[in-house]
């Protein structure tokens, strides 16, 4: 039986980005990718609902928390194809879904590993502006160990397609600028995600 | 008349007035009254209209909480100003010289732990009419089960529990513990077997409580005791919450393997911290004999934990050096950002830990019930300043 992928990204991703030039694995990899990022979105919604938990709450905020993780993603891909063979990085559409779907799950298992501390200052804390400052830090730190992996996965496809190792990758930079503003917009545009609390 | 005002004055802002209060239970659940009244005295050749002490008569599974303060309509925006004060007639942080202009005060941001007793002072300027003063004034609280408590105290009794079956399972002797202790001072690597992990949690629990106990005698048996649970929980608490984003984001560095692996090395982390902590317990107890208020004692307190925090980081970067010293100190701020993040506010919750006797329950409180967050406070104290 094949190892998880999720275990693989832990352990060794060298597996993973070896996988991109063997389409036959990618079904079962983003598959489980994609399990794994609704998976992490949803489970995290689930603990930003503990602060006013009500069972409609709960269910609100795993659905919006998808939306934010999933709908960025895709606005900004064809902005990310065009900046990258602009900047010089030579990648398939194919393989850059690829990559994003692998980022969008390394966010995921970040997001299920902040769940018991998120939980935890939840639980304990009563002020609004904390919990605002903290779910967006920790949402921020799991974008960008997803855009860490992006980017490894960019210099792993340079270098099967050139000898230039590292080209191009620091266009993910200026692409992260914009994913964070279109973020920011589609959360608000999702509505309140904390109910008023008198 | 002078000399029972000087009399007067000599009771109400010497003693607690405990006499001028009564109980009035209302109907509305577990929220409750106290009635009080309003009595003149003389302070500094002014008129002041202090009431008596209300007072909450709480047990060790009681959880209270300061409502509001309900005052009489008539004494609103007449230009008076009020104050609160604790049971020694010291001003309650937040409430000094406050203008009276509405007949309900927010008592909610008073923890009634550390101040189970309160009395209202009102000060009217020159010129002004003097307020009624055949009313009564009200101070609501909220009382009931300590379910926080409860489930914390029965968590903990299984947690032991348990530990024990294991520890009899495992055959684990007090010989096993210092063996394991002394190589974690050596820096030794332990299998990932649980055998280790049970050892390493005894040496843990242990050693943290050689500290609790020098510390908790600054008050007496009934604080050794809180501190040796206390400080176990802290320890394995923070981890326990922290222990599952330090594996997956030192995995994704590329520094990880297994959880188990990373568990006995956090494990062994809290252990290093745990001995440092129980060699500056002679320290502690110096600091008591000398000897030290409580503030100083607290500030020691804070100081040799954070000490010892070093220590346990840098054993934590010695054991990740291995794959390269940049990774290393980045994998190490990583683990105290995450795991000193928890322990400062699961800290903060299970205060107090010198404490002070409470002089109307005679005790120190396990906990203060309605802690806030660490984070906010801190601020907030800052941007007092």
């Amino acid at each position: 039986m094949k190892p998880f992928a999720i275990s693989q990204l832990l352990k060794n991703k060298q597996v993973i980005y070896a996988a991109i030039k063997n389409p036959q694995e990618w079904n079962r990899i983003t598959a489980e990718f994609l399990l794994m990022a609704i998976f992490g979105a949803a489970v995290y919604g689930v603990v930003m609902a503990t602060y006013a938990p009500t069972w409609n709450h709960v269910l609100e905020l795993s659905w919006k928390m998808i939306v934010l993780l999933f709908g960025p993603i895709a606005i900004c891909t064809p902005a990310l194809y065009v900046f990258g063979s602009i900047r010089g990085i030579r990648i398939s559409l194919s393989e850059l879904v690829y990559l994003l779907v692998g980022a969008l799950a390394t966010t995921g298992v970040v997001l299920v590993s902040f769940a018991p501390i998120s939980w935890f200052f939840t639980w304990t804390t009563d002020s609004l502006d904390f919990i605002v400052a903290m779910n967006n830090f920790m949402i921020g730190m799991a974008l960008v160990f997803g855009i860490f992996f992006l980017g490894k996965g960019f210099i792993v496809v340079q270098q099967q397609h050139s000898a230039e190792k590292r080209g191009g990758v620091d266009i993910l930079f200026l692409w992260f600028i914009l994913l964070i503003i279109v973020m920011i917009q589609m959360a608000g545009k999702l509505g309140h995600w904390y109910p008023m609390v008198s | 008349m002078y000399i029972t005002l000087g009399l007067v004055n000599l009771l109400f802002f010497t003693q607690p007035s405990v006499l001028q209060a009564k109980e009035v239970t209302s109907a509305q659940g577990d929220s409750k009254s106290v009635l009080v009244r309003v009595i003149p005295a003389q302070l500094d050749h002014h008129t002041v209209y202090p009431t008596g002490h209300a007072v909450l008569a709480l047990g060790p599974w009681d959880a209270a909480r300061w409502e509001e303060l309900r005052l009489p309509e008539s004494w609103v925006n007449q230009g008076y100003y009020f104050e609160l004060w604790d049971i020694e007639n010291s001003i309650i942080p937040g409430f000094a010289s406050k203008k009276l202009e509405q007949s309900t005060i927010d008592l909610r941001s008073i923890d009634a732990t550390i101040y189970p007793a309160l009395r209202l002072v009102l000060f009217e300027p020159a010129n002004s009419l003097d307020p009624v003063v055949n009313v009564p004034v009200y101070f609501q609280y909220s009382q009931k089960f300590n379910i926080r408590l409860a489930v914390f105290a029965a968590l903990i009794i299984l947690a032991t529990v348990l530990w024990l079956f294991v520890a009899w399972w495992q055959k684990i002797s007090f010989l096993d513990i210092w063996k394991i202790s002394i190589a974690v001072l050596r820096g030794q690597e332990t299998p990932s077997h649980t055998r280790q992990i049970i050892l390493l949690v005894a040496v843990i629990v242990g050693w943290s409580g050689v500290f609790g106990a020098a510390l908790g005698s600054f008050i007496g048996v009934i604080q050794i005791i809180y501190l040796l649970i206390k400080l176990p929980v802290l320890l394995l608490g923070a981890f326990l919450f922290s222990v599952l984003s330090i594996w997956v984001l030192s995995a994704l560095m590329g520094a990880a393997t297994s959880l188990r692996r990373v568990m006995v090395q956090a494990l062994g982390v809290l252990a290093s911290i745990s001995l440092s902590l129980a060699a500056l317990s002679p320290l502690v107890y110096f600091d008591i004999i000398l000897p030290q208020h409580h503030d100083w004692l607290l500030i020691s307190a804070v100081f040799y934990f954070g000490m010892a925090g070093v220590m346990g980081a840098l054993r934590l970067f010695l054991w990740l050096s291995q794959a390269g010293r940049f990774k290393a100190l980045f994998l190490v701020t990583l683990w105290v950002f995450l795991y000193g993040g928890v322990l400062t506010q699961l800290g903060w919750m299970l205060r107090p830990w010198v404490g002070e006797t409470d002089p109307i329950q005679n005790t120190v409180p396990f906990s203060r019930l309605y802690s806030g967050n660490v984070y906010v406070e801190l601020t907030h104290a800052i941007l007092r300043l």
